[in-house]
C-alpha cells in the first residue's frame, strides 16, 4: 500500500432518513442518505448489518436504564 | 484513516466466525472462510472510451473507496471489440484489510438499499471456486456521488474474493455479514 497518494478518509455517523445511523469511513465530509438497510423492505429479518447499528442502540439505552441498579 | 474503528470487522469476528464453525465443523479458526479482496472495476464503453472519461470514473471510484484507483489500459488489441493495445479501458480498485470491510459494510447497508427496484443479489452468482461477482449499473448508488456533479453514468463490476473453497461456504459467509441475497 503506497503512502500519501491516497484521499484522507474521516470516521463519520451516517445518519438515513429513518433514524439508524452507520458509522463509515468516508472521504466526504457529509453524506446524505434517504435509504439504508435498516429501513429496506428487502432487508426486513434479514439479520443484515444494519443490526449492529440498532444492537448498539439497543444496548446503550439497556445500559442506561439499568445504570447504578446492580 | 487510521483503525480504531473498522465497520463490520467486529461482526465478522464475533457473529460471523462462529456461526461457520458451527455450521460446517471447522475445527480450527484458520479454516474458517474470511474475505481477501474486493476488486470494483469500471469498464468504460466505447465511444466514450477516452482519457478524460477514465479520469473522471478513476477520480469517482477513488473517492468511493477511499484508495487511489487505476487507469486500465488495454493489454492487446481486439479488433471486434475497436481495442488497440495501450488504449484507456477504464478504471479499477483493488481493497483489502479495513477499506475493503469498510467498503463491503457501506455496500450492504447503504449502496444495495439505493439500487433502483433492488430485489436482492443472485445467490448463483460465484464463481465455483468461492468467489461471489455482481455488477451495479450506476455509480450513483454510492452516498460519496452526488447527481448535480455526475455527467455520465457509468457502472461497475464488484468481485469479492474470499477463501472459501466452495461456493456454498463463500454464499453463507457472505450472507452472515448481512449480503441480501434473493431467496432460492
Ligand atoms: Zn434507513
Amino acid at each position: 500500500m503506497k503512502k500519501g497518494i491516497h484521499p484522507e478518509m474521516k470516521l463519520l455517523t451516517v445518519r438515513c432518513a429513518c433514524g439508524a445511523e452507520h458509522k463509515i469511513w468516508t472521504t466526504k465530509e457529509q453524506l446524505k442518505v434517504d435509504v439504508c438497510s435498516n429501513c429496506h423492505p428487502l432487508y426486513k429479518g434479514s439479520g443484515g448489518a444494519g443490526l449492529i447499528v440498532d444492537t448498539e442502540g439497543r444496548v446503550q439505552k439497556f445500559k442506561k436504564r439499568y445504570e447504578g441498579k446492580y | 484513516m487510521t483503525y480504531e474503528f473498522i465497520p463490520l470487522k467486529e461482526k465478522y469476528q464475533k457473529e460471523v466466525v462462529p456461526a461457520l464453525m458451527k455450521e460446517f465443523g471447522y475445527t480450527n479458526v484458520h479454516e474458517v472462510p474470511k474475505l481477501v479482496k474486493v476488486v470494483v472495476n469500471m469498464g468504460i464503453g466505447e465511444g466514450s472510451r477516452n482519457k478524460e472519461t477514465a479520469e473522471i470514473h478513476a477520480k469517482e471510484l477513488t473517492a468511493i473507496a477511499g484508495q487511489k484507483a487505476l487507469i486500465t489500459k488495454a493489454k492487446k488489441s481486439i479488433s471486434n471489440f475497436k481495442i488497440r493495445k495501450g488504449m484507456t479501458i477504464g478504471a479499477k480498485v483493488t481493497l483489502r484489510g479495513p477499506r475493503m470491510y469498510n467498503f463491503v459494510y457501506k455496500l450492504i447497508n447503504l449502496v444495495l438499499p439505493k439500487v433502483r427496484d433492488f430485489r436482492g443479489l443472485n445467490p448463483n452468482s460465484f464463481d465455483g471456486k468461492g468467489n461471489y461477482n455482481f455488477g451495479l449499473t450506476e455509480q450513483l448508488v454510492f452516498p460519496e456521488i452526488s447527481p448535480d456533479q455526475t455527467k455520465r453514468i457509468q457502472g461497475m463490476d464488484i468481485v469479492i474474493v474470499t477463501t472459501a473453497k466452495r461456493d456454498e461456504e463463500s454464499r453463507r459467509l457472505l450472507e452472515l455479514l448481512g449480503f441480501p441475497f434473493k431467496k432460492q
